[in-house]
């Protein structure tokens, strides 16, 4: 490494970092009895990542023999893109950092041989076959990728990270011959394997709601009072507004820049919203990003006014505020950008009860198989949901899917209970190429006056 | 590395395939109406994969990573895997000779990019006041080599080069998205005058708002779009999905339970397709396959595995360097029919035109499910269209609606798709 760091000083830049990496993985999927396909990959690459003239040259490769001609590219790259860019990229001060940082890990994948790792898999699906004859299938994947991290830079910095990120779902398949649903069982850590034990009981009790979802019915689609819980809440704050808080997003437009100034007040007056790097264990766990930033708790929403933004050096320095820790890559072949971490909606002082009670016809809506936004519409859809009349909670309901415009919603918020929770599941978050990212999101039960609901006309 | 491989296959007596991919990838990028850079990289690796006692196993490296570690990581995995009771590709006399390599994408100057990238954010900006334009122009250049223990042994080389354009207007209650975009491997196939129209013709039909209250609508899914009606029938003729029952269309082989205007192709051997390939992943010879054909199920995308259980052909695999082969469409062609665009949208008193809808992938997509919202799309009156209807859900089944379609005599070639419009006669639309 100290060849690295030595390749970094080069007159001719404004700044240079190198990111390596280099690491493990292992996935396996099982379908029903039987196991698809196991993988494992040993993977390593590195990008050069240089600022010349206020314009950025980005190579990345996989033979680090090469490196003075990769770098060498990069700063041509750079070099002759000057003139073309009229507003020069900059960076926000830093006091850059030496460390090696290894993420404390409780139980160790690759402590598990992977004998058992697929005695337990399967173990899993037979649970779930067997829970109903109407499940007719099951669908267990498990992915984990275990990973050393080099960052060194021109200013001097050099932080190593180990990093361990696993997660996966067991997901029971009803049908009825006309017909399929599916429910899911998630699990992912960045520290511990454990988090794949014990889930023989929540397996059959998603497998037994799969099997009850085929008989549910549709709902009447319109506009309705909306419960979503801890899971959903999540998705929610994830894509509609974690989003929208990604400084790249804001920092050239002069109408976002409007909606998202620091100050407005954005929703109702108990909504509070985090993005953070720091609860342990999360898959969004994270000490540096990827410029070697520490991974700060930001504030997004304080009691409904907008008051952070996430940000990489560049946005921040564009936007004359300090640097957030939230630039990330997915990997080696990309250059990071302000990307979330573990985003939540703080927990507040109202009983779920009390939502349920005070709807005469509405929708509690659970789980979700994720969401999507365009900045100002959301979608998502639950994994359950149950209509709710005069205050009790009656049907299941099936294919319900909840949207609506993000900015009426965060004010239409009359709710939050005091009942926060977050859980990781597999997969990860995707923008601009780069995915899937590990994040975690969360929150407590939300109360929504009203969302628009897909269903029957 | 091809001997080398082979001796351990031998020393360990075991059948093998050896998989290397040389990728190299260029972007340009504008975003927020200005020239963003340049990124540009290669990855050079190779996957293995082994078979003992019909087991497989699978592993992959990118760099430089010990070849006979890297087989005996497979070999552990095979121990565990489900048997397989099919070879890996053999040695074939003639390849297809498919037009998809074009030495003029891998030396056009990057400035070209730029120039392209200038006059697109140029056109959009003019489209509307305060859009902010973006644009991408990628191109990769591949190298791919497979060679088996059964006297496979072939390598080709593949350009693909895609344009896309967008532009987002963002004023608080008034989001609008627009985007084009297309695929090619041959420089001289582009299409970029349509692209343009697209964009133009959607952002003006978006200035004026239309409401489109709850209930029953003819809707027509443009080229664009016809990817959200396409992949719930996708995951069903995916021959992987039907041997595990996933699909919807199992055990449906040889019925008729489409319009018989539907006719959906799939084929590699389209010259200048960004898909397209003279063998695929696992080194089986491309055949173009009709998947379904006037409504009836034809076939379905196989790779050697699932063709083996099926007893159909495969030629379907498709992978990255880090995955497994697995089923997947190449270049898809849906068949025109006898309507004309302009008669199709003066057909009924109202009809809604979607041209992009979001967060369909989260629904019950297995089970034919297409439920979400309409991010872009346009309420036609008497063959005029009125504005732009939003805060609108959708929600139908393609398994029902594809019962009954009318197609256009028009089509367009977009990256994977070659398309019509697809009239549907009555879809729920839910509103607020």
């Amino acid at each position: 490494m100290e060849r690295i760091r030595e390749l970094t000083k080069r007159k001719d830049v404004d700044y240079m970092e190198i990111r390596l990496e280099r690491g493990v993985e292992t996935n396996i999927s099982i379908t029903g009895k039987k196991v698809d396909f196991i993988k494992t990959g040993k993977f390593f690459g590195g990008n050069v990542r240089v600022l010349v003239g206020g314009i950025w040259g980005f190579i990345y490769f996989t033979e680090l023999d090469t490196l003075e001609n990769k770098i060498e590219l990069a700063v041509q790259q750079a070099k002759t893109l000057q003139g073309l860019v009229k507003e020069k990229s900059g960076l926000v001060q830093i006091t850059p950092v030496e460390k090696v940082v290894k993420y404390g890990v409780k139980k160790d994948p690759y402590s598990v041989p992977l004998s058992e790792k697929i005695r337990l898999l399967k173990h899993y699906s037979e649970v779930s076959l067997s829970a109903d004859k109407k499940i007719v299938n099951s669908r267990v994947l498990y992915a984990d990728k275990k990973k050393v991290l080099y960052f060194a830079n021109s200013e001097g910095a050099y932080i190593e990270q180990h990093i361990l990120d696993l997660g996966g779902y067991v997901m029971p398949i009803a049908g009825n011959g006309k017909e399929i649903q599916r429910t899911m069982v998630p699990f992912g850590s960045s520290s511990n394997y454990a988090v794949l034990e014990g889930l023989d009981d929540e397996i059959v009790q998603k497998s037994k709601l799969a099997v009850s979802l085929l008989n549910a019915s549709i709902p009447q689609g319109g506009e309705y009072p909306v419960i979503i819980d801890q899971h959903l809440g999540g998705v929610f704050i994830h894509e509609a507004f974690g989003h929208l808080s990604e400084a790249d997003f804001i920092f050239e437009n002069k109408n976002l820049q409007r909606i998202m100034r620091i100050g407005n007040k954005i929703g109702s007056e108990i909504l509070n919203v985090y993005d953070s790097g720091d609860i342990k264990g999360l898959r969004g766990y994270l000490e540096y990003d990827d410029e070697g930033v520490k991974a700060k708790k930001v504030q997004l929403i304080k009691n409904g006014v907008l008051s952070g933004h996430l940000h990489s050096r560049e946005t921040a320095y564009k936007m004359g505020e300090s640097p957030t820790g939230n630039a990330r890559a997915v990997g080696f072949n990309f250059a990071p950008i302000p990307r979330m971490r573990t985003t939540y909606i703080d927990s507040g002082k109202d009983k779920f009860e009390d939502f349920v009670r005070d709807i005469k016809k509405g929708i509690y809506a659970k789980g979700s198989f994720g969401g999507q936004t365009n900045g100002e519409l959301f979608t998502f859809v639950s994994e359950e949901a149950y209509l709710i009349e005069n205050g009790h909670i009656t049907h299941l309901l099936k294919n319900v899917s909840l949207s609506g415009n993000v900015f009426e919603t965060l004010k239409n918020i009359v709710g939050i209970a005091d009942d926060f929770e977050i859980r990781d599941s597999g997969g990860g978050c995707g923008k601009a190429g780069q995915w899937p990212l590990p994040v975690s999101h969360g929150a407590p039960h939300i109360y929504i006056k009203k969302a628009v609901v897909g269903g029957k006309q | 590395m091809k001997e080398e491989f082979i001796n351990l296959t031998k020393e360990k007596n075991i059948s093998g395939e050896l998989f290397q991919l040389k990728s190299y990838r260029l972007s340009v990028d504008f975003e927020n109406n200005k020239f963003k850079g340049i990124d540009e990289g290669e990855t050079d690796g190779f996957a293995v994969r082994v078979m003992k006692n019909n087991k497989i196993g699978f592993a992959y490296s990118t760099g430089k990573e010990n070849l006979r570690e890297l087989v005996e990581l497979a070999l552990d995995s095979a121990e565990f895997s489900k048997e397989v009771n099919f070879k890996f590709a053999h040695s074939v006399e003639k390849l297809p000779n498919i037009q998809c390599f074009d030495e003029s994408i891998v030396n056009e100057d990057r400035n070209v990019a730029i120039e392209l990238g200038k006059e697109f954010v140029e056109f959009i900006r003019s489209l509307k006041d305060g859009i902010q334009a973006g644009f991408s122009m990628q191109k990769s250049v591949f190298e791919e080599t497979i060679v088996t223990t059964e006297g496979f042994e072939s390598t080709f080389k593949k350009t693909v080069k895609s344009v896309s354009a967008g532009g987002v207007f963002t004023k608080e209650g008034d989001f609008l998205e627009v985007s084009a975009g297309e695929a090619r491997s041959l420089n001289g196939t582009f299409d970029l005058e349509t692209m343009k129209e697209k964009l133009k013709s959607n952002v003006l039909a978006a200035n004026v708002s239309a409401k489109a209250p709850s209930g029953k609508y003819p809707v027509i899914f443009t080229p664009f779009s016809i990817g959200e009606v396409l992949r719930p029938l996708l995951i069903s003729l995916n021959g992987q999905n039907v041997l595990k029952g996933f699909s919807m269309l199992r055990g449906k082989l040889g019925q008729t339970i489409f319009s018989s205007e539907l006719t959906l192709i799939d084929n590699p051997l389209l010259s200048g397709g960004a898909y397209s390939f003279p063998f695929d992943d696992e080194g089986v010879v491309s055949q173009r396959k009709e998947l379904i054909a006037k409504g009836q199920v034809r076939n379905f995308l196989a790779d050697l595995d699932t063709a083996s259980r099926l007893h159909i052909y495969g030629g379907n695999a498709q992978r990255s360097l880090s995955s497994i082969p697995q089923p997947s469409s190449s270049n898809l062609i849906l068949q025109t029919g006898s309507t004309p665009f302009n008669n199709m949208i003066k057909m009924p008193k109202k009809v809604l035109i979607i041209e992009s809808l979001m967060g369909t992938m989260m629904g019950n997509v297995i089970g034919g499910f297409v439920t979400g919202n309409i991010e872009l799309g346009y309420l036609v009156e008497n063959g005029a269209i009125v504005g732009r209807v939003k805060d609108v859900m959708i929600n139908f089944n393609v398994f029902d609606v594809l019962k009954d379609i009318a197609v256009s005599k028009e089509n367009i070639w977009t990256d994977k798709y070659i398309a019509p419009y697809i009239y549907l006669p009555s879809v729920s639309i839910s509103s607020k």
